[in-house]
């Protein structure tokens, strides 16, 4: 083996350099073959080479870092693992960074730091800042009352905001997550993206996560994908939450047992079925011996019939948390069999569980129960394997058993819609009605379309025991 | 945010979560021999579409990056031939084994890219200079010649320079924090 000169090289490394841009002229080409052959040290040279253009095209904040670092640097600067520094460290480089930015911003009267780049049925209250879809913003406040924002950090991380939430931009690579839930995508040019809420700072290694906080600073986190690491303000110990995992501080318990409703009613309640002049005669699951609530496909899991909302989901992604929403209406008043029009009527619930960002636009289907010898179910021991209609062997998840249920109508919740009423009518529903013959319409209601992760929202919609929205209600029409 | 973390994770996400925590080891493989970063994002693109069409056959607990970087080899192969483009003059074999280099470096060398930084920071102005017109402007040779008022010769040997810089410094930056106690 020939010994390898510093000339030979540095011969080496310019036929690599060459080659990068095109194609070397085929004496070259032999040469630089013959040189890795005769050395094969200038494999891993050629390798290592390689990796320096690899990690600088992939990382953009190689070079960012290099011009704001002032040259004439003083000795050699340890090696410190940026990130092993830890989210509080990171914190500290943030503001740092922050507040030379917010300098440096002032000179330039407030530029923008991020993109309001698509708002889906949004409401905005008492912004700081523009609300419209494609303004570049600058840091400050944003409310979101309604619908789903997505905003574009110039670091090229993506928040899912999720009304109702309020959020404070700070600069690219920083924001403060005041109440309300977010999906952050942080992709690899935006490590280090750190979101701040009352009582813990996230920070992003390069992930998909959700966050949820409220005012009192209870927060949630899910790792959809990748990892973070939260640091609870006051305490010292940085967590680190991996995929799939979520790390709770008070929120989720409050959220999926909102218990049931206390306060006074303040709505207008519609009286117990109300005939009205023009034929329509309106019954509420509150009339009679109604029932509303909803089963999951958790074989743990009771009926919930004393919540001011029942919820439905589809999910095959975590198909133990499946729910399915059932209602009855007493319709033994009504004379059924002269029912000529029929009309069913749901109010939209904010549910608060899950991410309405990896929800997408939701198609729902209700389904009437024919098998009138279950529409006795109880709303207290309601569950999977004893609901009317549902497969015990919980195999089926999408859809009532064939013969026992049939489709009445579908209707649409687009996504990041979480106010709202919805409707369904037709001959189907009419037929329905008048097919009965023991005085109880019980009505099932799936959500036909999947989530797109885990931990998508949960649809809710108000029932009987909600104090500020009407519960379900079933129109018909008698000639 | 769900209540129950039974975890009946079903194969993407089994998928995914594997692809997430391997991303940058094989977009480095990736873009490591396919200088030319739009063919290098196609492959690495068409790499994780056949990754997920294979999936199946992949046996969870065995060497997932190992099993990923051979499927990307092919696909860089299979792109030199449809397109009659090398995009480093060496061979198959010669290549597979830069490949295979560029793979070791990767998962031993966890400390490569603060060294990297590190050396980036202490370039002095005029290689500060030639990298941003390299790497961030991605300016042609001939352009930054002509930029500087030099030749694309010069251009070259200044950029070899400044490559066989940071190989060595990085290599020290290595060795120094390796032999610290």
């Amino acid at each position: 083996m020939k010994p390898l000169t510093q000339a030979t090289r540095a011969r080496f490394i310019l036929l690599c350099e060459r080659s990068r841009d095109q194609p070397l002229p085929s004496s070259e080409t032999a040469e630089l073959n013959s040189l890795l052959k005769d050395h094969p040290e200038l494999v891993k040279t050629m390798a290592e080479s390689l990796l320096i253009d690899a990690e600088l095209r992939r990382d953009p904040r190689l070079l960012q870092e290099m011009k704001t670092t002032p040259q004439e640097a003083r000795g050699p600067r340890n090696i410190i693992p940026i990130f092993a520094l830890g989210a509080a460290a990171c914190l500290f480089l943030g503001l740092l960074v922050f507040q030379t930015l917010r300098q440096a911003e002032t000179d330039k009267s407030s530029p923008g730091v991020a993109i309001l780049s698509k708002s889906t049925n949004c409401r905005w209250a008492s912004s700081t800042i523009p609300t419209a879809e494609g303004s570049h913003v600058p840091a400050g406040k944003l409310e979101l009352v309604e619908g789903l924002a997505t905003i574009v950090f110039d670091s090229g991380a993506e928040i899912s905001l999720e009304a109702p939430a309020t959020l404070e931009i700070i600069d690219k690579m920083n924001a403060r997550l005041i109440s309300g839930t977010l999906v952050a995508d942080v992709p690899p040019t935006a490590i280090g993206f750190t979101i701040d809420t009352k009582d813990a700072t996230i920070t992003d290694l390069g992930t998909r996560f959700g966050l949820s906080t409220d005012e009192q600073g209870k927060y949630l986190v899910q790792v959809i994908e990748g990892l973070v690491e939260v640091d609870h303000k006051g305490e010292n110990n940085i967590r680190q939450v991996t995929e799939g995992k979520s790390l709770d501080r008070g929120l989720l318990e409050k959220k999926k047992n909102p218990g049931p409703s206390v306060s006074e009613p303040t709505r207008w309640q519609p009286d117990p079925a109300f005939a009205q002049a023009d034929g329509w005669k309106n019954v509420p699951t509150s009339f009679g011996k109604g029932r509303d609530t909803y089963v999951t496909s958790d074989p743990n899991q009771l009926g919930k019939g004393d919540e001011p909302f029942f919820r439905v989901k589809q999910t095959t992604i975590q198909p133990n948390l499946v729910r399915v929403g059932f209602l009855a209406f007493d319709i033994s008043g009504t004379d059924s069999a002269g029912v000529s029009e029929a009309e069913l009527i749901l109010n939209i619930e904010p549910s608060d569980l899950g991410f309405a960002s990896l929800v997408p636009d939701s198609e729902f289907t209700v389904y009437g129960l024919t098998d009138e010898a279950a529409d006795n179910w109880s709303e207290k021991d309601l569950k999977w394997e004893n609901a009317p209609a549902l497969d015990p062997t919980m195999v089926n998840l999408k859809t009532p058993e064939p013969g026992k249920a049939v489709p009445l109508g579908k209707f649409l919740v687009p996504r990041g819609v979480q106010r709202g009423t919805r409707s369904i009518s037709g001959s189907a529903l009419a037929d329905f009605i008048r097919s009965d013959t023991n005085g109880t319409a019980t009505l099932i209601i799936f959500r036909d379309s999947d989530e797109t992760a885990k931990a998508g929202l949960v649809q809710a919609f108000s029932s009987k025991e909600n104090a500020v929205n009407p519960p379900p209600i079933l129109r018909m029409k008698t000639d | 945010m769900e209540e129950n973390e039974k975890s009946e994770s079903d194969q993407s996400t089994e998928f995914l979560q594997l692809l997430a925590s391997h991303d940058r080891a094989l977009s480095l493989y990736v873009y490591g021999l396919v200088p030319h970063q739009a063919d290098a994002d196609d492959i690495l693109q068409q790499t994780k579409m056949v990754m997920w069409r294979a999936f199946s056959q992949f046996e969870l607990g065995t060497n997932f990056i190992a099993w990923a970087r051979r499927i990307a080899f092919h696909q860089i192969l299979s792109y030199r031939r449809k397109r009659k483009r090398d995009h480093l003059p060496l061979s198959d074999e010669m290549l597979d084994q830069v490949g295979e280099q560029i793979a070791e470096i990767t998962d031993q060398e966890y400390q490569r890219k603060q060294a990297l930084q590190s050396c980036l920071n202490h370039l002095k102005a005029d290689h500060r200079k030639m990298m941003l017109m390299r790497y961030e402007d991605e300016m042609e040779v001939d352009e930054i010649a002509r930029k500087i008022h030099t030749t694309p010769g010069a251009v070259y040997r200044a950029l070899s320079r400044l490559r066989l810089s940071l190989l060595d410094c990085i290599r020290n930056r290595l060795k120094s924090e390796t032999s610290l106690p």
